[in-house]
């Protein structure tokens, strides 16, 4: 029954992704002055609110993770491949950003990259959670989990940081679509559909893999808690 | 066989988002000026490097998975 659903979900996921990718392509309409390369305006803007979501889904994780170690240890266990899984699944939302962004930008502005505040807190936030999945793949002890949840916490504290860099300093990087005052939004029926279209299908398709990377996580720990037990037997 | 199915996949997987890319990259260039040309290259590249790391990275996920079966299916056959 399980896997049922979860094939579902994953067949509406992919469904999702395709009626984005012809709302984007096909009927939402070419803006006025960028013409056919803002687009990309409809993979761009969704990932990054995907990458918040998760690194927001590693924040709970990472806290609930310090909260429970001592007490809770098996729930601890949870949170901690919640906190992994989020910073991961961010982690690619944030790698497409980076790449879709100066290939935007390159177009719109003539460059590649500035190091304007909203660009620069955005590269700093995916090197701290890059770093973060670097300490959790390369280094070993009882104290790992701990050091990546306090660092998952440090993390976080970025995003608000990355979300507010556009409204709080002068930036190359256009001003915020949405929240960002009385001529922010967007104003073409099609072009919003298009835009929560996508977002519906990232978010869907994030929370699909985060589910998968989620799972696997934890068969690893049931592995290595075997092998631990295994290993006390034997002495 | 079994072993050299995660890299079969990896290829398949590369030739589909090459031909995808060459086919939309190239598509309705002749009628469009430069701008557009160029407009419609970086779209598509933005578009096919986003799918590229998405779904390069649920493969690894995947050969993730099938590797840690593996190793518990080994534990088991082993008696551990």
């Amino acid at each position: 029954m399980k896997r049922i659903a979860i094939g579902l979900y994953a067949a509406a996921t992919v469904a999702l992704l395709v009626w984005g990718y012809y709302q984007a392509i096909f009927v939402a309409p070419d803006e006025a002055t960028m013409h056919e390369v803002q687009r990309i305006f409809y993979y761009h803007v969704p990932s990054a609110m995907s990458a918040f979501l998760f690194f927001a889904v590693s924040l709970v994780g990472s806290i609930g993770f310090l909260a429970s170690r001592r007490n809770y240890p098996e729930h601890a266990q949870r949170f901690d491949a919640w906190a992994l899984a989020g910073a991961e699944v961010g982690v690619v939302f944030c790698s497409v950003v980076l790449v879709t962004g100066p290939i935007w930008g390159r177009r719109a502005w003539g460059i590649w990259w500035t190091w304007d505040a909203r660009l620069t807190t955005t590269l700093i936030l995916w090197l701290i959670y890059v770093s973060y999945l670097l300490l959790r793949r390369f280094a070993a002890g009882p104290q790992v989990q701990t050091l990546a949840a306090v660092l998952g916490i440090f993390g976080a504290i970025d995003v608000p940081i990355v979300y507010m860099a556009n409204r709080w300093w002068r930036t190359q990087h256009p001003a915020p679509v949405f929240f960002g005052g009385p001529d922010s939004g967007i104003k073409d029926p099609r072009m919003l559909a298009a835009f929560g279209w996508n977002v519906l299908a990232w978010i869907a398709w994030g929370v699909l893999i985060l589910g998968i990377r989620y799972y696997v996580e934890r068969q690893s720990q049931k592995a290595l808690a075997r092998e631990a037990l295994e290993a006390l037997n034997q002495v | 066989m079994k072993n050299s199915t995660p890299a079969l996949l990896v290829l398949l997987f590369a030739v589909i988002l090459v031909a995808v890319a060459y086919l939309w990259g190239s598509h309705g260039l002749a009628q469009m000026d430069i701008s557009a040309q160029l407009n419609h290259k970086f779209l598509v590249a933005a578009y096919v490097l986003t799918w590229t790391i998405q779904f390069g990275y649920v493969l690894r996920l995947f050969i993730k998975w099938r590797s840690q079966k593996r190793v518990a299916a080994r534990m088991d056959r082993d008696g551990r």
